[in-house]
């Protein structure tokens, strides 16, 4: 039997097949799991076997007209929304849009699909607007909600809709994917599923080179030449990496890493390294301060990164930063 | 593929189907339009997954195929040709379509027909036939009672019942209801209703609008589609699930009373009253006395009028108000030189009736009278 081109989430998979074998896919879906942790993919590939019209042999076929239809965008059965970028929410109209498309009949298949990806960023009138629909949907409609955590969720969401929790997977399902399926070169795998800390798609992106992956090495770089600088250098250097915004969140989080790693060092841990190629400085720097001075480091960043969401001013927050960061000689 | 056809027909055709495109969307297939061989006619069609509309226009086919081309483009090159021979020529390798008129030559890049929807085909044997001039009077008197709040998706269709020998169409927006009976020409063999959506009833209005053939009306299984087919081109929408309100309760059995009065009068009354009414929530009032009927507007700010009418009046006098929007919709819809309204109390639904046509019933609530 194939296996759906999902990485990990083996039981996630299988209970899902089972569905579709007996024809009795939940109504209601919520796939919860962390960012790029494979709930899309996972979502794409039922839809894609509850709309495909093969029989008698594994769905989806991917040859059916339903399957071309589907992979081209162009499914009558199949609705997708989400958030327009990364900062807005999902409109209540957007909600609208799909309980529009569930009222209609289907068009070809048998059921009608609507697929609601960051519905942990609908507007509370969005996700009570769904209400309804999730109460009472038609006979034929199905509807598969995509959130980080159902905990971010209405209540009354989440208790209308089978839930399905995907968890980080562990590095080496990432490392074995990235080598496997994506072709990626042995010894960068082992480091991006490091990195990746169980986000596959990150990984993926990191390797076709769809995420600044170097990023978190400049990151990093910025981080080792600091701890050897005077003030009035690092505030310089505070200011550039305050400019672009965009990169701080990702810089933070690169600094988080390495400040763990000291941490880990400091406590005798050493295989859960993730910076493992930067193994000399972290030992250096892990003499060099006590474990105290790292915990307050890490915590300082904790707070960063809750202040960078809360709209703090960067310039101001990096120089904090700056002030608490040791000297190294 | 390889035909050709006329200028006029295909712009004409395009411009029947074209209505169908949707203006945005998120699926790319669903901009582009139709164009296949069809037993040496071409056959257009297009669709925005709720209403689909396949027109067939005369061609010499040479060869037979199918594509599917961006409709807006197609279409705004079809209506700038001269009145000419058309030929259309698809290269299946690149499926590009090409096309020379005349002077003119152009091509297309399309996508490949198999992307498109499925447009079901009609069944000649099933289905019921009924008159394009009652169809259309009845979408005509119906459609626009039908609400645009998509919070209740139900009630933006419109409510046909098919039973005996006729078909009733029923629309209702919380404030008014619309409802008229249209006889069939066939028995329908076991009733049943089905909700369909207002916008593919307003387009299936413009296509019956002045067509003299009867038009047929089917439903695939099971009851998930509606088919209207007329002689070149078939409507097809899909429907709306769900259970429509039990729209016969509300209408009241008795009144008090009962006025008939001039349907263009009234009108007229009504539009020159919605002038004063536009700051006051498109309140007018309808005062009753014994044989007239006063029609008024009040605005605080702007004004006031009033027309006073010669009414026959049965019953007590009453005022009563209403929105005149509503009343011009439903005055406007009918054909009859006289109405009848009848009133219970101003906070009782009123009635109004095409005096002489049965088959027709209007109930809208009448609103808060202010006061002064």
């Amino acid at each position: 039997m194939s296996q759906w081109p999902v990485v990990g989430h083996r039981w996630a998979v299988q209970q899902l097949r089972h569905a579709i074998e007996v024809g009795e896919v939940p109504h209601a879906l919520l796939i919860t799991g962390p960012e790029s942790v494979g709930k899309r993919t996972l979502a794409q590939q039922l839809i894609a076997a509850m709309l495909c019209r093969a029989t008698g042999e594994e769905r989806p076929c991917g040859r059916c007209p339903s399957c071309r239809k589907l992979a081209s965008g162009n499914h009558p059965d199949f609705y997708g929304v989400e958030s327009e970028d990364r900062t807005t929410h999902l409109r209540i109209e957007q909600i609208r849009d799909v309980e529009r498309f569930l009222t209609l009949t289907p068009n070809e298949s048998p059921c009608k699909v609507a697929l609601i990806s960051d519905f942990e960023r609908a507007t509370v009138g969005a996700a009570n607007a769904l209400l309804k629909t999730l109460e009472e949907p038609p006979t034929y409609a199905h509807l598969i909600l995509l959130a980080t955590d159902a905990d971010l969720l209405l209540p009354t969401i989440v208790s209308r809709a089978q839930q399905i929790v995907l968890r980080p997977l562990a590095s080496h399902e990432i490392e074995g994917a990235l080598i496997a399926t994506w072709g990626v070169e042995a010894g960068l795998a082992g480091r991006l599923a490091r990195l990746a800390g169980g986000r596959i798609g990150w990984a993926v992106r990191a390797a076709t080179g769809q995420e600044p992956q170097t990023q978190m090495e400049v990151a990093v770089e910025a981080l080792a030449s600091a701890l050897r600088e005077d003030l009035p250098s690092r505030f310089e250097r505070a200011q550039a990496l305050a400019r672009d915004t965009a990169t701080l969140a990702e810089t933070l989080e690169a600094w988080l890493t390495f400040w763990r790693d000291v941490l880990l060092l400091q406590t005798g841990n050493e295989v859960a390294l993730v910076n493992l190629e930067r193994r000399d400085l972290l030992g250096s720097i892990g003499k060099a301060v006590d474990i105290a001075m790292t915990l307050h480091i890490l915590a300082e960043l904790d707070h960063s990164q809750d202040a960078i969401l809360a709209n703090a001013n960067a310039q101001l927050l990096v120089e904090a930063l700056m002030l608490e960061l040791p000297t190294l000689s | 593929m390889r035909l050709s056809c006329l200028q006029e027909n295909l712009s004409k055709g395009l411009s029947i189907a074209g209505r169908a495109v949707p203006s945005r969307t998120t699926m790319p297939i669903l901009g582009n339009v139709l164009l296949a061989t069809d037993h040496g006619q071409l056959k257009l069609a297009a669709t925005n997954m709720e209403l689909s509309i396949v027109h067939w226009v005369g061609a010499r086919v040479e060869t037979e195929g199918e594509i599917t081309v961006p409709a807006r483009n197609f279409i705004d090159l079809m209506n700038s040709l001269p009145p000419d021979q058309v030929s259309l020529t698809l290269d299946e390798s690149t499926l590009t379509l090409s096309l020379t008129c005349g002077a003119v030559k152009a091509s297309f890049r399309g996508i490949g027909a198999e992307e498109f929807p499925l447009v079901p085909e009609p069944d000649s044997h099933a289905g019921f036939t009924v008159e394009a001039a009652a169809l259309n009077k009845g979408l005509t008197q119906v459609t626009f009672a039908a609400s645009t709040d998509e919070s209740h998706p139900v009630l933006t269709g419109v409510l046909a019942e098919f039973q005996g020998q006729s078909m009733t169409l029923a629309a209702a927006d919380g404030f008014r209801l619309s409802l008229r009976e249209i006889p069939l020409v066939d028995l329908v063999p076991a009733p049943f209703s089905v909700i369909v959506p207002a916008r593919a009833l307003a387009e299936l209005m413009r296509i019956t609008s002045g067509l003299v053939d009867p038009v047929r009306i089917s439903t695939t299984r099971p009851h998930n589609q509606i088919l209207f087919q007329m002689p070149d081109t078939v409507l097809n929408s899909q429907l709306i699930d769900g259970a429509y309100p039990d729209v016969r309760r509300i209408i009241p059995a008795t009144s008090k009373t009962r006025v008939v009065i001039g349907r263009e009068e009234i009108l007229q009354a009504c539009k020159r009253a919605a002038i004063f009414a536009r700051d006051v929530a498109n309140i007018v009032s309808l005062r009753i006395d014994a044989g007239e009927l006063t029609v008024a507007a009040d605005s605080s700010e702007s004004g006031q009028g009033s027309t006073r009418l010669v009414a026959s009046v049965e019953g007590g006098g009453l005022e009563i108000a209403f929105n005149v929007r509503f009343l011009i919709d439903v005055f406007s819809a009918l054909d009859t030189p006289q109405i009848a309204l009848e009133l219970n109390s101003p906070t009782n639904p009123g009635v109004i009736r095409a005096v002489g046509d049965d088959s027709f019933i209007h109930v809208v609530m009448p609103m808060h009278l202010g006061h002064r």
